[in-house]
């Protein structure tokens, strides 16, 4: 009985450290990639439903049996539990939003006092470029919309701006270099005139059409400590107008890739020290 | 009786250790544990085998005393 005792317990102090040694695996994120994903369908406790209450309605199922939250009043918010920090994230939001001209997601920077408010906000959708039909020139995510076509190229146009023309702006900033006449470019809006300039410049990518419903968009944002408060990331969707127009906009699925540099093993030694001295200095202080 | 007295004695003493480690770690990282594993999943089964260890140690008491009036 005493071999077989002493062979139970040790059996049961293996079985907890492998246990240990797979939560470190897990929190580490050894392979620097986290995917989690919220179909509304089922709860997940890493990325939160939309909030506040009184801005959203509750979880609903469609005919084809998918889920979703509608959003009546903007701002909405969710948030995004993270194991340790990352570098960037990527996020693929599938949503339906049949009239609102502008949707934006921002990232939440990280509120030092509690009136702080700020937000890295980039565009989801502009129904209103999406629809423009002036001559388009797309190179990776920057695109220019020319009322007449004057340019081949992107760089061509960055680099001869024109002094007698009108550019507006939209989630693009140019070089202090490139601009000569600083009245000439705008920053866009949605009560900007599109006859009061001849030129757009946005990094900016449309969303991709699923069906007759469901669009897609995926949207990254480079993070750091900065933006991640008690371990989590806060999102904001954002549409202007939303409320007063009394549209909707329903959201289906959420799917958030995080990355950071693989961990180099080498380092592990010294990373676990720093960490132990952060921890024990933050218990002491 | 006294083995299954060990057996669930050993286990509470070995989980409990286990899980005060844990729950000292997920005070230090929060989410260490609870993001991963429901901390009931490890609560519940040290709570049981203690209370079950503490059922057992009474038989197990019994059992060992009318051993040693028997070999007297």
């Amino acid at each position: 009985m005493k071999i077989f005792l002493t062979i139970y317990r040790i059996t049961l102090i293996i079985a907890f450290l492998l246990f240990f040694s797979w939560l470190a695996y897990k929190n580490t994120v050894v392979s620097g990639q986290l995917y989690l994903e919220k179909n509304f369908c089922e709860q997940t406790d890493f990325i939160s439903d939309l909030y506040p209450e009184n801005r959203i309605g509750g979880v609903e199922q469609g005919e084809s049996g998918e889920c979703f939250q509608r959003i009546f009043v903007e701002p909405a918010y969710f948030r995004v539990k993270i194991p340790r920090t990352f570098a960037l994230v990527k996020l693929k939001i599938i949503y339906d939003n049949p009239d609102q001209n502008i949707l934006q997601l921002g990232l939440m920077k990280k509120r030092i006092n509690p009136l702080d408010w700020e937000f890295k906000i980039k565009p989801i959708e502009n129904k209103i470029f999406d629809t423009l039909d002036w001559f388009k020139l797309s190179e990776s995510d920057i695109i220019l919309w020319q009322k007449q076509k004057k340019f081949e190229t992107i760089y061509e146009y960055v680099n001869n701006l024109p002094i007698d023309q009108k550019t507006a702006t939209f989630y693009y900033q140019f070089s202090t270099e490139a601009v000569e006449d600083s009245t000439k470019v705008v920053s866009w809006n949605i009560e900007t005139p599109l006859e009061y300039v001849d030129y757009i410049i946005t990094q900016y990518t449309p969303p991709k059409r699923i069906d007759e419903h469901w669009q897609e968009q995926v949207i990254e944002f480079l993070v750091g400590q900065e933006y991640i408060s008690d371990h989590y990331l806060e999102f904001m969707i954002s549409a202007p107008g939303l409320t007063e127009r009394r549209y909707e906009i329903k959201i289906k699925n959420i799917t958030v890739e995080l990355n950071r540099p693989q961990t180099d093993w080498s380092a592990f030694l010294s990373d676990l020290k720093n960490y132990l001295i952060r921890k024990f200095s933050k218990l002491t202080s | 009786m006294r083995l299954i007295y060990f057996l669930l004695r050993d286990f509470f003493i070995i989980s409990g250790l286990g899980l005060l480690i844990l729950l000292i770690m997920e005070d230090l990282q929060p989410g260490f544990v609870s993001f991963w594993w429901p901390m009931e999943y490890l609560l519940i089964p040290v709570m049981v085998s203690g209370f079950l260890a503490l059922i057992t140690s009474k038989f197990s008491l019994v059992h060992s005393q009318e051993s040693k009036k028997m070999i007297n």
